[in-house]
């Protein structure tokens, strides 16, 4: 293959004045829609303090575990089942209501394409998890005890902050 | 021209600017838009979504893939405008997003639809190259561009005209520094052969 030093020197010429000239290119349609609809469907809320979260949720998670297991413990020893058909329809309906939110926030973050990126924090999502399965079995056994409500709805609150937090930070974003 | 390529006299590669001390005209905006500003980000996206597509659209080598990647990086840019510290400049910044989210998402595309590119297939990647019809508005280099097969282009856009020396090229390719020359010299030479061709 023969080129010529012409070919050569035009190239250099082209180079330069598309890196010196052209580095800008008007998009051929409105880009800007398409963002402002994502941002605001996704209702993307911008992450302070990263680290720090994932560190409070770690150490929210083991605490968690523990409160739940020595304020069960101490009603098993302290009340008595009271049957409650509304506030076990209540309960499952609670339950039903937080695995669909569940669902629906890992398909989005499945249809955006993003994956999993903080394993070391399966453990403290199961934590959460074992918590709130031990809270609703106590829940069925005292349906009226409104503390437990509360505490079941904030752990599943925790727990949906969890899963935002495991979802890829894109390797694109990790240096400035 | 970086000073070893000036030495070199052989590859003309556009300008790194390193920046130890700056004032950042888009500071203010970084600020309030990293805040949840959506006004803020809005004037960010005015002054730099061509730079943007320039980069993206010569990367992909296609109009509407550029379109899509454009969007995606300022969609990503606003999720992790927060962890954007000020130590560069958010033009540099947005840069590296860009160049990142660009290449992570052609490469999916690649593996997805299996396009991979053989040394010699020559034919395939200009017939590849020039189904955009769009691309008649293009600057004559940027549709030479377009036939290059997928790495080579990468190789050559983020080297040749985006000026990155061949170590980031090829950490950001995940490829050997060796590699991220070999590329851009058979870019230069497919180049060089298109162009003369069309001399004739």
């Amino acid at each position: 293959m023969t080129v010529s030093k012409s070919s050569s020197s035009k190239l250099d010429e082209l180079i330069s004045d598309v890196a010196d000239k052209h580095a800008e290119i008007t998009p051929n349609k409105d880009l800007w829609r398409g963002i402002e609809a994502s941002i605001s469907r996704s209702q993307v809320k911008v992450p302070i303090g990263r680290n720090r979260w994932l560190g409070w949720l770690s150490a929210t998670a083991a605490t968690v575990l523990v409160m739940t297991g020595v304020m069960l413990s101490a009603m098993h020893q302290n009340n008595t089942p009271i049957p409650n058909h509304q506030g076990i329809d209540l309960l499952t309906m609670l339950t039903e209501q937080h695995q669909q939110q569940r669902q629906v926030l890992l398909t989005s973050f499945n249809n955006a394409g993003y994956q999993q990126s903080v394993n070391e924090l399966e453990n403290e999502l199961q934590q959460l998890r074992d918590a709130a399965t031990k809270i609703t079995a106590q829940l069925r056994l005292e349906p009226d005890n409104a503390e437990l409500w509360q505490f079941l709805q904030w752990i599943h609150q925790q727990e949906l902050d969890l899963l935002r937090t495991m979802y890829q930070q894109p390797r694109t974003m990790q240096r400035a | 021209m970086n000073a070893s390529d000036r030495l070199k006299g052989t590859t003309v590669t556009a300008q790194v600017v390193t920046h130890t001390h700056f004032d950042d005209p888009d500071k203010a905006l970084v600020k309030r838009a990293a805040e949840g500003d959506l006004i803020a980000f809005r004037q960010l996206y005015d002054r730099h979504h061509r730079r943007v597509y320039g980069l993206v659209m010569r990367l992909a080598g296609n109009l509407d893939t550029a379109n899509d990647l454009t969007q995606e990086v300022f969609i990503q840019v606003w999720k992790y405008l927060a962890n954007f510290r000020g130590d560069s400049k958010f033009s540099t910044w947005l840069h590296t997003v860009a160049t990142r989210v660009a290449i992570s998402e052609l490469r999916q595309q690649s593996r997805r639809s299996n396009h991979l590119q053989f040394v010699g297939d020559d034919q395939h990647e200009i017939e590849q190259g020039l189904t955009h019809e769009d691309s008649a508005d293009l600057a004559e280099l940027d549709r030479l561009i377009q036939r290059l097969p997928p790495q080579t282009r990468w190789a050559f856009v983020l080297h040749c005209i985006e000026g990155m020396r061949h170590e980031d090229v090829a950490s950001e390719l995940g490829i050997a520094v060796g590699t991220s020359k070999a590329q851009v010299h058979r870019a230069r030479t497919l180049l060089e052969e298109w162009l003369s061709h069309d001399s004739i």
